[in-house]
């Protein structure tokens, strides 16, 4: 999942959040967009080790929707409800919007449980959260293996989609079965463990927060939250 | 005591079963996003989760489903939470009154439950998006644009197209995996629509 | 059966299977919990990964949070049971990755912490070799973890050599269960027209990733009826090599050779081999019994019905054939995968640990079965850790170390 190497407290993540989205929102003119991109978020991305999953997106997610911009204004509407300038315009809010929600939530998993405790998710909402970024890898893992167990039963013959897509319903009547066997059994563990006790209560070593970026982080959010109330009034 | 204990168990029971069904959500999602099929197939888990558990927790499976995927696979993900919500809505209200007692009868709750789909969308769709989704529903809106010179009529059609099938696919699904769960495993969950369905006694 | 619970640290209990221990130990969960701190009873049973916590993506935040109330000696036990088991290489890894064998060491380390009243395991200790079962029983025998009374429900414990301390152990004889379950029992010759023959691998190489080769110019024979036993540590590439067998896995280079003819397994997949995995749960897919024993490939109706009948007289699933095999124990679910892989007739069989979970007279059954099915002409290749399985059903040995394997004949 890529090396996280920066670490942001709980708060300042949440002061970005909202700060950067509600900057991007009241501010209209590309060229600033494009700066506050270029300069924070780009730089973050980069930095953290997620620059190919940056990548992935701007690739796999803002092309295609590009391209989808241009077919209905500009060719399809000719122009009429909108030229390139608003197709960039939008473009450039929506990458800036979905780059600052995937930065939030990129959390390292040492900050996972510090994360989520300092956003006031207690006991319940908690550990259902903690576990959703858990048990993916588990049950990624044994959809592998029945995909494997069908193939050694001879089921899929020539390996082609049509026959991949066929064997959907087949892998996933096993791979449910072996989710409710799991939560009934891992609930029985908890309550023999009791859990929530313990979750409560584990001390996680601390994280380091590197002073200077959340500090920069702080500073920049709330400078482009007030530049783009000033926008709004302004101009 | 005994009825402490069985709601003790059930909530613990609940608290195991979301992330595993967020995981089914997100798995699935993301195998059907590889295969660049027309179809989006991201709900399976939600609609399991309110069968089996009721609205609220195929709600929270749906929301927290939609962030993971987010986070590791589809960052557009987020912007369609509240669909989840009506997916857990809707197949808890239908599923209390037999909606996915039978075939027909879930293809049915499939196709309306694609219409509620389509219409809790589109605002999303029109307001994030303007109507350009990068997708097969973009292209079909650009399609319907091009009849009627109207982007949110389109919006709504281009959706009344595809999630009628896209979701009656999934209900049809979620219908043959439980159907193929022998009663003991489901004995447990007691919160859902599973009775009604004749899915467990 | 004695109702009082000895006081000692290590209790095993012995029985044939569905003589009642899981009901037993499963019945000493006590309806309070008194002391939050600490649990009165814990109970892991075969799947391992079913009893990690699943909150946390990392093994080291998995014992930060079971060692709440640890005291420090419990916590040096565990630390050096830790360094013995190699774990400092996996504290980041996610739990859920980790072999059976790692997983079973988790699971019964972090459930140690805790130091519960009780604490039992329920046969998942099979999933240990005998190198990593020693340091475990150990610690516990000598009083490391004080606190806890430990109940160990297993096949295998003959081989564990626990007799040396003279300990009382609880014996359960009585065989009552909703379901009734045969004996498993060796009929009649089974016909079979897929047979004898060879498998030579000629240079085999494979590796997952660049750089990473866990099979390395693999050269040996396989004949056909002949028993190998492939051994080799977690990691070795055992599962690896049966997976390009099977069909499953494309060769990286090298060859697979069938009675001197070049054959693409990969092109095949499951015709060459029979492969029963070790979890029976990812290899069903039937809603009854005799449809998921009922053999797969291209046969006569009439073949079909009589291997599948044969087969479930075997193994005992006569009058379970029509349930839900997913509703059944897991002891049952793991014959019912391998009667399912044994009926489909291939010339060659893999098996994954196919005595896991099974008691003494199944694993006999098994034995002759093996023996019968190699005589005539079948090639056999197990995987197991239990000792009193592999030297009892007499074969060759093949040894994967460093991405090489060895004929050694013990």
């Amino acid at each position: 999942m890529g090396a996280h190497k920066l670490s942001i407290h709980p708060y300042i993540r949440l002061i970005f959040l909202i700060g950067s989205i509600a900057g991007t929102i009241l501010i209209n003119k590309p060229a600033l967009l494009l700066l506050f991109y270029a300069t924070l978020i780009l730089p973050l991305f980069v930095f953290s080790g997620q620059i190919k999953k940056h990548i992935n997106l701007l690739l796999f997610g803002m092309l295609p929707i590009f391209l989808s911009f241009v077919l209905l204004y500009i060719i399809v509407l000719n122009g009429n409800n909108g030229g390139w300038d608003f197709i960039v315009l939008k473009i450039l809010k929506l990458s800036l919007f979905t780059s600052v929600v995937q930065i939030t939530l990129s959390i390292p998993s040492d900050n996972l449980i510090h994360t989520f405790k300092k956003w006031r998710f207690n006991g319940d909402s908690l550990i259902t959260v903690l576990g959703a970024f858990t048990v993916w890898a588990d049950v990624n893992y044994r959809a592998g293996k029945i995909i494997t167990a069908r193939f050694s039963r001879g089921f899929i013959g020539k390996r082609t989609i049509i026959n991949k897509a066929k064997q959907f319903p087949f892998v996933l009547v096993p791979l449910v079965i072996g989710i409710l066997r799991t939560a009934t059994e891992r609930a029985e563990s908890w309550e023999q463990k009791n859990i929530l006790h313990l979750l409560e209560n584990v001390e996680i070593e601390k994280s380091n927060y590197s002073i200077y970026l959340n500090a920069l982080l702080l500073f920049v959010s709330i400078c482009w939250s007030a530049f783009g109330v000033i926008y709004v009034t302004c101009f | 005591m005994s009825m402490d204990k069985n709601s003790q168990q059930g909530r613990m029971l609940a608290l195991t079963f979301i992330p595993l069904a967020v995981a089914l959500n997100f798995g699935i999602g993301a195998i059907v996003k590889a295969l660049s099929l027309p179809l989006y197939v991201d709900s399976i888990g939600t609609i399991l989760a309110t069968l089996l558990l009721g609205w609220r927790m195929g709600t929270i499976v749906g929301v927290l489903g939609f962030v993971i995927t987010s986070v590791f696979i589809n960052p557009f993900a987020i912007y369609f939470v509240t669909t989840q919500l009506a997916i857990a809505l809707f197949v808890h209200i239908v599923g209390r009154r037999g909606g996915f007692k039978s075939v027909f009868k879930t293809i049915v709750s499939g196709v309306v439950l694609g219409i509620i789909a389509a219409i809790v969308s589109a605002p999303v769709i029109i307001l994030v998006f303007q109507g350009a989704t990068g997708n097969g529903a973009a292209l079909l809106t650009s399609f319907f644009t091009k009849m009627s010179n109207q982007i949110i009529n389109s919006v709504f059609l281009s959706g009344f197209s595809i999630e009628p099938i896209d979701k009656s696919l999934q209900c049809l699904l979620a219908f043959f995996i439980l159907k193929g769960i022998p009663k003991n495993l489901l004995e447990n969950f007691r919160s859902g629509s599973l009775k009604e369905n004749n899915m467990i006694d | 059966m004695t109702e009082n619970i000895p006081n000692q640290f290590l209790t095993p209990i012995c029985g044939n299977n569905f003589s009642g221990r899981t009901n037993y130990l499963k019945s000493m969960i006590k309806n309070n919990s008194n002391n939050v701190n600490k649990p009165n009873f814990i109970y892991i049973g075969e799947q391992p990964s079913n009893f990690i916590s699943g909150i946390f993506p990392t093994v080291r935040n998995e014992f930060d949070l079971h060692s709440l109330s640890a005291g420090k000696d419990v916590l040096d036990v565990v630390k050096g049971l830790f360094t013995i088991y190699g774990f400092e290489n996996h504290l980041d890894k996610n739990p859920f990755i980790l072999s059976g064998g790692e997983q079973t060491i988790l699971v019964v380390l972090c459930s140690l912490l805790l130091h519960p009243d009780s604490l039992a395991i329920d046969t998942t200790i099979e999933q240990l070799n005998a190198e990593w079962r020693l340091p475990l029983f150990e610690a516990i025998q000598q009083g490391g973890f004080l606190d806890t009374k430990v109940f160990l429900a297993d096949n295998r414990l003959k081989e564990y050599q626990l007799n040396d301390l003279a300990m009382p152990t609880i014996k359960f004889e009585q065989t009552s269960h909703k379901y009734i379950f045969e004996e498993p029992i060796l009929r009649r010759h089974i016909p079979s027209k897929d047979m004898s023959h060879s498998i030579e691998l000629i240079d085999l190489t494979f590796a997952y990733s660049i750089g990473k080769k866990i099979l390395d110019k693999v050269n040996v024979l396989l004949e056909p009826q002949n028993i190998y036993h492939l051994g080799g540590k977690n990691g070795a590439g055992k599962t690896t090599l049966a997976k390009l067998l099977t069909g499953i896995l494309k060769l990286k280079s090298g060859k697979i050779k069938v009675d001197d003819k070049a054959y693409n397994a990969f092109k095949f997949p499951g015709n060459l081999v029979g492969y029963s995995f070790q979890n029976p749960d990812e290899q069903i897919f039937s809603s009854t019994v005799e449809n998921e024993v009922l053999i797969h490939l291209k046969r006569e109706p009439s073949e079909y019905t009589e291997r599948r009948e044969i087969y479930i007289e075997m193994f005992g699933l006569k009058s379970v054939r029509n349930c839900h095999p997913a509703e059944l124990p897991f002891v049952m679910r793991k014959r019912i995968s391998l009667a399912a892989t044994l009926a489909m007739d291939r010339p060659w069989y893999i098996l994954d640990e196919p005595t896991l979970g099974q008691d003494e007279s199944f694993v006999e059954f098994l034995i002759a079965l093996l023996n019968d099915l190699a005589e005539n002409g079948k090639g056999v290749i197990v995987i197991s850790h239990s000792k009193s399985f592999t030297e009892k059903l007499r074969g060759k040995y093949l040894t994967l170390t460093a991405g090489q394997v060895n004929n050694t004949n013990k």
